[in-house]
């Protein structure tokens, strides 16, 4: 079965884990723009990391057959950072015009704070200025209560319900998002927020429609396939075919491909590797002119 | 080339992207804000699409009378939208101005962004100043960027330093990229990439491993003594890509030190591409 991991942190990864969620069925991920543990203290990190995602992660996955895409914004932690906040805004609608971005995000809230909440909605204009879906990141402490705002927060603003993704969800939060019209994410980690077989739980009770899972794999203990690992477990569990492959697959497709910059005809297929690259060592077309796909 | 630019792209986008392509243009007016310049840049793969420009017989003939060596076919509608807009900034703002905001496009580009910017380098004014950047993009692992600077591109032969140029060649055989990509190579040819070339063999035949069939096209011309040896010794290999090479690389050589081996192997050669080679070579020689 072809899956989309629409959450995961590749930066932190190897080479081994891209191998391994190839050969386990992943052939599209989004990889967010987030913390990356050791707080940054100049925008121009930030600058950096952005171009990485766009550059060489994005060519890193396009090796082991997997397409890349990547979320844009200011985390919610380091929005607590007054001496990056504004800068790294300020640089952001340069970001959000670039393909392969299809989403604002994570923004949200960590700690709950008033910048962080200032951060995050003036995140969500711009999403919607530049005409992208937003990834809402919920936190871990006091997360009803983060999970709440975030939703009065859309509601608020106007924002687009089925252009929001709020992420980490658990037992406890996803019927409030649910009432929404909002599409709601599940990191499915080794020890915290969620495993396989409270998911599967989750998908009999609720069924399929706008769920999504991911494995949130950073550089902290995760696993990269957490998602086909949740596919074996909703399988035993007797969920329906057709249903897991709307979780796994179609769901987060659908909802990316709202910003424009993810074809769903396109990802049927494994990426269309310029037929410049290299091929087992070797240019597929050594001495012929070379075809550029459009 | 501006004007043949806007041409190309009239004859080909749609109203919306037109319509964007326009405001785009028009942002280039002073006092030109970085950020938005930056963000028009960056929209051109959404708004005017990446198909390749594929000329017509007309616009082709229009093209190499600007410029023989550059392949617009080649080029997507973003990408000369891309060019497009820095031929623009560059009639509008002060050269160093201009030279800063252009470099900015590079650094915060994503790799199609640093593709379009490469291949449209050449015709931009004073496209020596960005030296710097070109060589730079050389030391990328991603490849499609590196071929967007080697290959089907007259900047590195109008303005790379041997060294460089000579670095851009090694890269091009340890990708697997062929030769033949490189504009303008047989004019490049120099002592030491024959050198770097004869190096590079020992050390894969001494590996066990195999030879870039094209590697003789660089290797060839300027290789005396033990080198000119093995380079004959290829000109019998069993696979006739490599006695095709070895034949255009001796077809360059300084000297007529390989005219025998030439005739020889002309003598014997069943492989008509081969053998056209070989008659090429001993034709240079006189
Ligand atoms: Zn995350």
């Amino acid at each position: 079965m072809k899956m989309f991991d629409p959450h995961i942190h590749m930066t932190s990864r190897t080479t081994d884990d891209y191998a391994a969620m190839a050969e386990a069925g992943i052939a599209a991920i989004v990889e967010p723009a987030f913390w990356l543990g050791q707080p940054r203290t100049h925008a121009g990190s930030f600058e950096d990391y952005f171009n990485g995602l766009l550059g060489w992660e994005r060519f890193r996955a396009s090796q082991f057959g997997i397409r890349h895409f990547c979320t844009i914004a200011l985390n919610p932690k380091e929005a607590n950072d007054p001496r990056l906040s504004e800068e790294v805004i300020d640089m952001m609608p340069r970001y959000l015009q670039k393909e392969g971005v299809v989403a604002v995000g994570e923004i949200g809230y960590d700690d709950q704070t008033d910048s962080e909440e200032k951060l995050f909605e003036r995140q969500m204009a711009m999403a919607m200025e530049y005409g992208l879906p937003v990834l809402i990141h919920t936190p871990h402490r006091d997360k009803k209560q983060g999970t709440v705002r975030s939703i009065d927060l859309v509601k608020s603003m106007g924002f687009p319900e089925e252009r929001a993704l709020i992420d980490h969800n658990t037992e406890e939060t996803l019927p409030l998002v649910l009432d929404t019209g909002c599409w709601a994410g599940h990191s499915i980690y080794p020890n915290t927020k969620m495993d396989e077989e409270r998911m599967a739980r989750l998908v009999k009770q609720y069924g399929s429609e706008r769920i999504i899972i991911n494995s949130a794999a950073d550089w902290g203990i995760s696993d990269p396939l957490k998602v086909p690992k949740t596919v074996d477990k909703m399988r035993e569990m007797g969920i329906p075919e057709v249903d897991i492959e709307t979780i796994v697959w179609s769901n987060p497709a659908t909802f990316f491909a709202q910003s424009g910059n993810l074809n769903l005809e396109d990802i049927e297929t494994r990426p269309n590797i310029n037929q410049t690259e290299l091929f087992d060592g070797n240019s597929v077309l050594r001495g012929q002119t070379p075809i550029v796909e459009s | 080339m501006k004007q043949h630019l806007h041409d190309l792209l009239r004859a080909r986008a749609g109203g919306d992207a037109l319509a964007w392509l326009e405001k785009a243009l028009a942002a280039t007016t002073p006092p030109v804000h970085h950020n938005t310049l930056l963000g028009y840049y960056s929209g051109a793969s959404r708004r005017m699409g990446k198909r390749a420009l594929n000329l017509s017989q007309q616009e082709q003939a229009r093209g190499e009378t600007l410029d023989a060596e550059l392949a617009l076919s080649h080029w997507g509608a973003d990408e000369a939208a891309r060019a497009l807009l820095l031929l623009t900034l560059a009639e509008q703002l002060p050269p160093e101005e201009f030279a800063e905001l252009a470099r900015r496009c590079y650094e915060l580009g994503d790799s199609r962004e640093q593709e379009s910017w490469l291949r449209g380098l050449g015709p931009l004014p004073d496209c020596a100043r960005f030296l710097a950047s070109a060589v730079d993009a050389c030391r990328t692992n991603i490849i499609p960027v590196f071929e967007a600077i080697a290959c089907e591109n007259p900047y590195p032969l109008r303005v790379f330093p041997e060294a460089n140029f000579n670095q851009l060649i090694l890269k091009s055989l340890f990708n697997g990229i062929a030769l033949e990509r490189i504009v303008g190579l047989e004019a490049r040819l120099n002592a030491s990439l024959s050198r770097m070339s004869d190096d590079y063999v020992s050390e894969r035949e001494a590996a066990g491993r195999t030879v870039p069939t094209d590697i003789w096209l660089v290797l060839a011309p300027h290789i005396a003594g033990e080198g000119l040896v093995r380079v004959h010794r290829y000109l019998s290999h069993e696979d006739p890509a490599h006695r095709y090479w070895a034949a255009l690389g001796l077809g360059h050589h300084a000297n007529g030190e390989s005219r025998e081996a030439l005739r020889a192997r002309a003598a014997l050669e069943r492989e008509p591409r081969v053998k056209a080679a070989l008659d090429g070579a001993l034709a240079r020689m006189g």
